[in-house]
C-alpha cells in the first residue's frame, strides 16, 4: 500500500440551480481515504452526504454544479472527466450501493442479467463465462442456491436479498472504494447486523476501502476507523472514531455525540439536536452554517470562515470557538 | 410463460363477445335513424313510382320493423353472413374481405413509419432534455394534434402532386399500366416483391408513400409525446442511477435499462394511437381514393346502403378488440410483474 491516498476531497463546493434558487448543498468539503480505510459520513438527513458522495463519482444530476475544489482519485483529478473516462472508473475502481435496495435494481431485469451487464461493461467475457461469475457473485454475499437465483427478478426477493444482490452488483468488478449511502436504512434489525457483517468481512478480505454514509451514529461508531460529521453542507469535525464520539470539539458534533442511545438512555433522555437545518437557497447563509443554532455562536461565526482547529485525540474541527 | 396461457386469450376473447353484440345492435338501430330511404335511393330511376318503391321497400325487408329486421340480420350473422351491398350487389363479407388487405397495408404501413420515427425521437429528446432536438419534438408533438388528417392529406397532395409534381397520382393502389402481380395476401408491396415485379413493386410503394405519411403524422405526436414523458419518468428512477455508478454504457442504459422499462406505456399508447388510425382511415382513404374498407363503408353511407356499414363497424370493431389483447399480452411479456388476470 502506498502512501497516497485514494481519494482526496479538496475545497469542494457544489450548488443546485432549481426553481426556488441556487441551493448551496456543499461548501468547501474536504476529506481524504486511504486504502483499505473505513470513513463513516454522518449528519441529520439533509446534511449534504448524499451529495457528497455522488459528487465524488461524478453522479451529480443535471441541475448539480461544481462551483470550485477538486476531487482526486489516486493523486489524479477526476472532478473533470468526460462521462466515457468516469465510466471506466465506476466499477472497477469505486462503486456504490444505495438506500431502497429494491428500487435501486432494473425491475424488469433478472438479477444474473444485470450481473453480467456489469461483469461485461468492464470485461471481455463470455455469456457463459459472465454467468459462472454471476453466480459466484451471489454465492460471495451469501445468496442461497445462487444459480438459481441468476433468474430471478427483483420483485421475487426480499429487501435483503436486494441489498445482498446490490452489494455482488458493487463488488463485481473489485473497486478498490465502496461508497455505501444508507446500506440499511429501512431494513429490520436482524437483516441490518447481517449486511453490515458482510459489507466489513467482504472489504476486509478484499483490502476495499468504505464510505458509510449513514444519519445511525451508533451503525458508524460500530463499523468505521474514522468519522466525518456534515452539517448543512458542510465538514464540522472528521477524526479518529472514537476522539469523535468521546471528545467532540465542535458544538454540532458534541450535540450529535448527546444523541446517540447509549446502554442508560431511555426515549425520555435522548437528546435531539436542537433546530433545524438552515435554508440552504437562502442568499445569506452564515459563514459557519451551523451558528443559527449553535449555543456557543459569536458574531464572526457568521461573517468569516472557521478555522481548522485541532484536538488532542487526532479529530479536527472547523470552529470559532470550539468546546472541551 | 405460464403466465400468458391459451386459456386467458379464450377467456379474453369470451369477454369480448358481449362487446361486440352491443356494437351489432347499436349501429344497426343508429344506422336506421338516419334520415333516408334506401329504397328510395335505389329506386330514383325515372320509371320508378310510389308502387315499385313500395316493392323494392317489402324485397329489402324494410318494411318490416326494426327488431324484426334485427333478428333477420342477427340469423345471418350466426350463419356467417353480413348480408349484401346494394350499391356493388356483393355480399358484404366478400366486398369487405376484398378491401381489407388495402386498409391494412396503408394502416400497417403508417403505423410502422410512425414508430419508427416517434420511437428513437422521444428516445433522444428525453436524453437530452432541453436540448436543441427536445425543443423540435415539443413542437412536433404539439402541431401534430392540431392537424386533422384529411387536411394533412390534401396538404400533402398539393404540395408533392400539385406542385412539386413528384408523387404519383392519388387515385390507386398501382400502376394500371405496368403488368400486376397474382394477389397471395392483398398486400401489394410483398406480392409485387414475391413476385419479383419491381417496377410495379416501386409504383405500389411510391403510391403508399402520401397516405401513410399523412396517417403517420397523424400518429406522430402521441407516439413521441408519450415516449419523450416515459423516458424522461424511467431516466430518473434509482436503478438508472445504479446503472450508471456501475458503468454501464450510455447505450445499454437508455436502450435496455430506460427504454424497456418505459416500454409498457408506449406499448399502451402504440395499441390506442393504431385503434384510432383504424377510424381515420376512413377519411384518409377517400382523400386519395385508395380502395379499402374506410372507403366502401363511407360511399355505402352516403348511399343509405346499411350492410356495408355495419360490417364495417363490426370488423373495425373486432379488430379493436384483438388488438387490445394484443396490446395486453405485450406489456405482459415487456414486464414481468403484469399479472394477465
Ligand atoms: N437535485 C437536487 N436539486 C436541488 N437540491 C438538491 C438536489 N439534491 C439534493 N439537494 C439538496 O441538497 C441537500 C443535501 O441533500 P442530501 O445529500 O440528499 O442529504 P443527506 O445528507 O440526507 O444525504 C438537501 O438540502 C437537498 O434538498
Ligand atoms: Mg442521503
Amino acid at each position: 500500500m502506498s502512501a497516497a491516498p485514494l481519494l482526496e476531497v479538496r475545497e469542494l463546493s457544489l450548488a443546485f440551480r432549481t426553481r426556488g434558487g441556487t441551493v448551496r448543498a456543499l461548501d468547501r468539503v474536504s476529506l481524504t481515504l486511504g486504502p483499505g480505510e473505513t470513513l463513516g459520513i454522518v449528519g441529520e438527513s439533509g446534511s449534504g452526504k448524499s451529495v457528497l458522495a455522488y459528487a465524488v463519482m461524478g453522479l451529480q444530476d443535471r441541475a448539480g454544479r461544481l462551483t470550485g475544489g477538486a476531487v482526486l482519485w489516486r493523486g489524479r483529478r477526476i472532478d473533470r472527466l468526460g462521462e466515457a473516462a468516469l465510466r471506466r472508473l465506476r466499477g472497477p475502481e469505486m462503486a456504490m450501493i444505495f438506500q431502497s435496495p429494491r428500487a435501486a435494481l432494473n425491475p424488469i431485469r433478472r438479477i444474473g442479467d444485470q450481473l453480467a451487464d456489469v461483469l461485461r461493461a468492464h470485461r471481455p467475457l463470455g455469456r457463459a463465462a459472465a454467468r459462472a461469475e454471476a453466480a459466484a457473485m451471489l454465492a460471495q454475499v451469501r445468496i442461497p442456491d445462487p444459480a438459481a437465483r441468476l433468474a430471478a427478478y427483483p420483485f421475487e426477493l426480499s429487501g435483503g436479498m436486494c441489498q445482498r444482490v446490490m452489494i455482488a452488483l458493487a463488488l463485481a468488478c473489485a473497486p478498490a472504494l465502496l461508497i455505501a449511502d444508507e446500506p440499511t436504512t429501512g431494513l429490520d434489525v436482524t437483516t441490518q447486523a447481517a449486511i453490515m457483517d458482510l459489507l466489513r468481512g467482504l472489504a476486509r478480505g478484499r483490502g476495499m476501502a468504505t464510505i458509510l454514509i449513514t444519519h445511525d451514529l451508533g451503525l458508524a461508531a460500530a463499523h468505521c476507523d474514522r468519522i466525518a460529521v456534515m452539517h448543512a453542507g458542510q465538514l464540522v469535525e472528521t477524526g479518529p472514531t472514537a476522539a469523535v464520539f468521546a471528545a467532540p470539539l465542535h458544538p454540532y458534533a458534541r450535540a450529535l455525540a448527546r444523541s446517540v442511545p447509549g446502554p442508560e438512555t431511555t426515549l425520555a433522555t435522548l437528546e435531539t439536536v436542537p433546530g433545524s437545518l438552515p435554508d440552504l437557497s437562502a442568499p445569506d447563509l452564515p459563514a459557519c452554517r451551523y451558528a443559527g443554532r449553535c449555543p456557543q455562536a459569536q458574531p464572526r461565526c457568521r461573517t468569516e470562515a472557521p478555522p481548522a482547529v485541532p484536538g488532542a485525540a487526532g479529530q479536527v474541527a472547523r470552529c470559532w470557538n470550539p468546546g472541551p | 410463460m405460464g403466465r400468458i396461457g391459451a386459456r386467458y386469450v379464450v377467456n379474453r376473447m369470451l369477454a369480448a363477445l358481449p362487446v361486440l353484440a352491443g356494437v351489432v345492435v347499436l349501429t344497426f338501430v343508429l344506422v336506421r335513424l338516419l334520415p333516408a330511404d334506401p329504397a328510395a335511393f335505389f329506386a330514383s330511376g325515372p320509371a320508378m313510382g310510389p308502387e315499385e318503391i313500395e316493392a323494392l321497400r317489402r324485397q329489402l325487408g324494410l318494411d318490416r320493423t326494426i327488431p324484426e329486421q334485427l333478428a333477420i340480420y342477427v340469423r345471418g350473422l350466426l350463419a356467417g353472413e353480413l348480408g349484401r351491398s346494394l350499391v356493388t350487389g356483393q355480399p358484404v363479407a366478400a366486398d369487405l374481405a376484398a378491401r381489407l388487405p388495402a386498409s391494412l397495408e396503408l394502416t400497417v404501413a403508417a403505423f410502422a413509419l410512425a414508430v419508427a420515427v416517434a420511437v428513437p425521437l422521444g428516445v433522444l429528446a428525453a436524453a437530452r432534455p432541453g436540448s436543441l432536438l427536445d425543443h423540435l419534438v415539443r413542437l412536433i408533438a404539439a402541431a401534430g394534434v392540431a392537424m386533422p388528417p384529411f387536411v394533412t392529406g390534401l396538404v400533402l397532395i398539393h404540395l408533392f402532386y400539385v406542385l412539386a409534381g413528384w408523387a404519383p397520382d392519388p387515385t390507386s393502389r398501382s400502376d394500371p399500366y405496368l403488368p400486376s402481380s397474382p394477389p397471395v395476401t392483398g398486400f401489394l408491396t410483398i406480392d409485387t416483391a414475391l413476385d419479383g415485379n419491381w417496377g410495379q413493386f416501386r409504383a405500389v410503394c411510391g403510391r403508399l408513400v402520401l397516405p401513410a405519411g399523412t396517417m403517420a403524422l397523424f400518429a406522430l405526436a402521441p407516439l413521441v409525446r408519450m415516449t419523450r414523458a416515459a423516458m424522461l419518468d424511467v431516466l430518473t428512477a434509482d436503478f438508472v442511477r445504479t446503472a450508471r455508478a456501475l458503468g454501464l454504457s450510455r447505450a445499454r442504459i437508455l436502450l435496455v435499462y430506460a427504454l424497456r422499462n418505459a416500454l409498457v406505456p408506449v406499448v399502451t399508447t402504440a395499441g390506442m394511437v393504431l385503434s384510432y388510425m383504424l377510424g381515420a382511415n376512413v377519411l384518409v382513404e377517400k382523400v386519395f381514393a385508395w380502395p379499402g374498407i374506410g372507403s366502401y363503408a363511407l360511399d355505402a353511407l352516403v348511399a343509405s346502403d346499411y350492410a356495408p356499414v355495419q360490417g364495417f363497424v363490426l370488423t373495425v370493431a373486432a379488430i379493436f378488440v384483438a388488438l387490445n389483447l394484443g396490446v395486453d399480452l405485450l406489456c405482459a411479456a415487456a414486464d414481468p410483474r403484469v399479472g394477465l388476470e
